[in-house]
């Protein structure tokens, strides 16, 4: 078991080499992705300084624009990271060679989404460092911060499952799941204002929407800096739903897989 | 005991989708398939260990669904295959650690080859990819790279590669992984003719004497199924024939063929033609006409095409014996004829 275990982590450590060649081979790539995440932070603490709306922000634990805004793009940021990760790797001809493989099913996944994880990551501590040190924002990590970043993470991964089952089937371009989820994050789920700041026909579109209680809790603990106690009884709700969309998301995935497996569409783009 | 064996093995496909947009046909898709179009018709042999086995067939033969069953790609409608006595769909994560499958064309391969790292690179990715032991793999890179003439490129972008060298490449993977069992569907069908006879000798030579690998190669290339394979299966759907190369063409003696260059040639001709004849092809170009006539019985019926045709001024004549090529367009054709 132990053997088995390592011998997967040696797997998925060679899929990350090969994730960071193919990265770094586009040394102009890496280096504008620097110079954008900078230019972001730059327009964000201008913007934070000049923006005059009328809206309560203090109750997400953040008196100030600029931590209501960096913490909402860090979060979104960090969780999208589930977003694709299954359905992506299942829409073109690459899982069908990877399973040909001895990798297990999960190394497979893990391994194909491992350097987009660790970059997301770095880029991501990236732009908080500069946000700290450029505006002097405020920014803690506690515990809370940890379940909140782990729910929403795996409440993408969730709906991931689920629209990777979708797609499998229907070999649609893209899938209703991530097209709402993208179209609408930042415009309803309170990135750059609060929800109640919305028109009252569009509240409950964000009362529904994952990425808004994403970025309330992130709020709460990384810029209100409440422990996992404090934000718990909230958020319980959170990771039950989580849960539950985690089971769902597997059924339909497991049936997406099966049923491409039948009409030997498996690997089709 | 086959170390591959199909045993009634059946799959057939849903029909196409109508599409996606309509609500209706959605719901349809979303239920269990009808499984109507068939690929693969009660397929039954069996591989033996360290041979070279050819699946030859014509498109949409069923060859590349065969592959895809035993890499449990496809499942199938009933039947098995058992791979070293395990069964392909079921047992598949077993069946990989003795298997490496390598599928022809240039984007077959993607998600194993990255496009903007060496070949160097690359080779290790998939050595540690398969698990071979960290001792023996820059060992086996060089070995794959002697043996399929890979050597200048081992520092070049895998992206900057011809698509005949990328399927070198990836050929690669059966020397660098040295499985029990090694599955080529159409590993040639971009190589140049000297390219060519070197993986094919790299086949048959290394991996099979000197390793001891088990070759399934599945092909529409005759000459490459002649010399290459100890026995060859000609599948069309379901299997038609199995047996040496050599007694394919020999099975197709039976019967000769007539090549002919006429003048004219019209449809009463060609219905007089009919009692003597298995089949015919034709093609017309510059005023000539050329005709293939495929018979039996030279003694009785060769006169009698020619009685036929005498007024279709014949410019040309020449009779031969068919080739394996031929073999395999007279068993199909003959399978069709048989339903």
């Amino acid at each position: 078991m132990f053997n088995e275990i390592k011998s997967e982590i040696k797997v998925i450590s060679s899929f990350i080499r090969m994730g960071a060649y193919t990265f770094f081979s586009q040394r102009w790539g890496v280096i504008s992705q620097f110079l954008g995440i900078a230019v972001n932070v730059g327009v964000i603490g201008i913007f934070a300084k000049l923006v005059t709306l009328d809206a309560d922000i203090a109750q997400y634990g953040t008196p100030r624009f600029l931590e209501f805004f960096v913490i909402a793009m860090f979060i979104t940021n960090l969780v999208f990271i589930g977003t694709g990760s299954v359905s992506g790797i299942l829409r073109g001809a690459n899982f069908a060679n990877l399973y040909t493989s001895p990798c297990k099913f999960v190394t497979i996944f893990i391994g194909a989404n491992s350097w987009r994880i660790i970059w997301r990551f770095l880029t991501s501590f990236f732009f908080i460092f500069l946000a700290v040190t450029l505006f002097n924002a405020k920014i803690y990590f506690n515990s809370g911060f940890v379940v909140v970043f782990i729910s929403g993470f795996v409440l993408m991964l969730a709906l991931d499952l689920f629209a990777a089952g979708f797609t499998i089937v229907t070999k649609a371009p893209t899938d209703p799941i991530n097209w709402f989820l993208g179209l609408t994050s930042q415009l309803v789920s309170g990135t750059y204002f609060p929800i109640e700041n919305l028109p009252s026909w569009l509240q409950p579109i964000a009362h529904i929407h994952p990425q808004t209680y994403v970025n309330k809790f992130a709020r709460l603990t990384m810029g209100g800096n409440a422990n996992l106690t404090e934000v718990w009884p909230e958020l319980r709700a959170f990771v039950l739903t989580t849960i539950i969309m985690l089971m769902i998301g597997y059924v339909m995935f497991k049936y997406g897989f099966k049923r491409a497996r039948v009409s030997g569409t498996l690997g089709h783009q | 005991m086959g170390i591959i064996e199909a045993e009634h093995l059946n799959k057939y496909y849903p029909p196409p989708r109508k599409g996606t947009f309509g609500f209706v046909d959605l719901i349809k898709d979303l239920r269990k398939p009808r499984e109507t179009l068939p690929a693969l018709t009660d397929v039954n042999f069996e591989v033996k260990e360290g041979e070279i086995f050819g699946l030859l067939g014509p498109n949409g033969a069923g060859k590349t669904t065969f592959c895809k069953i035993m890499n449990a790609l496809v499942i199938p409608t009933s039947g098995h295959i058992y791979i070293d006595d395990y069964e392909s769909v079921k047992d598949h994560e077993k069946i990989t650690r003795k298997m490496v499958t390598i599928f022809g064309g240039e984007r077959e391969m993607w998600g194993l080859f990255s496009w903007r790292v060496t070949i160097e690179r690359n080779l290790k990715y998939i050595a540690e990819l398969w698990k071979v032991p960290s001792d023996l793999v820059k060992k086996r890179i060089e070995y794959a790279m002697q043996i399929l003439d890979l050597e200048e490129k081992r520092k070049e972008w895998y992206q900057k590669l011809s698509a005949g060298m990328k399927q070198k490449v990836h050929l690669a993977l059966a020397f660098i992984v040295q499985p029990k069992i090694i599955v080529l569907d159409e590993p040639t069908i971009r190589l140049d003719v000297p390219s060519k006879r070197r993986v094919h000798d790299a086949i048959k030579k290394e991996l099979c004497r000197n390793l001891g690998s088990t070759v399934l190669l599945t092909t529409h290339d005759m000459s490459e199924a002649e010399k290459m394979c100890d026995r060859v299966a000609i599948l069309d759907t379901k299997i038609e024939f199995i047996d040496k190369p050599e007694n394919i063409k020999e099975l197709s003696k039976e019967y000769e063929i007539l090549e002919l260059k006429l003048k004219y040639l019209n449809s009463k001709i060609k219905k007089d033609l009919e009692p003597f004849t298995i089949r015919t092809e034709e093609a017309y170009k510059n005023g000539i006409y050329k005709l293939k006539i495929f018979f039996e019985d030279k003694e009785k019926n060769l006169p009698e095409i020619l009685g036929v045709l005498k007024s279709s001024k014949i410019e040309d004549i020449k009779i031969r014996t068919p080739s394996l090529e031929d073999a395999f367009i007279y068993l199909i054709n003959r399978g069709k004829k048989d339903v």
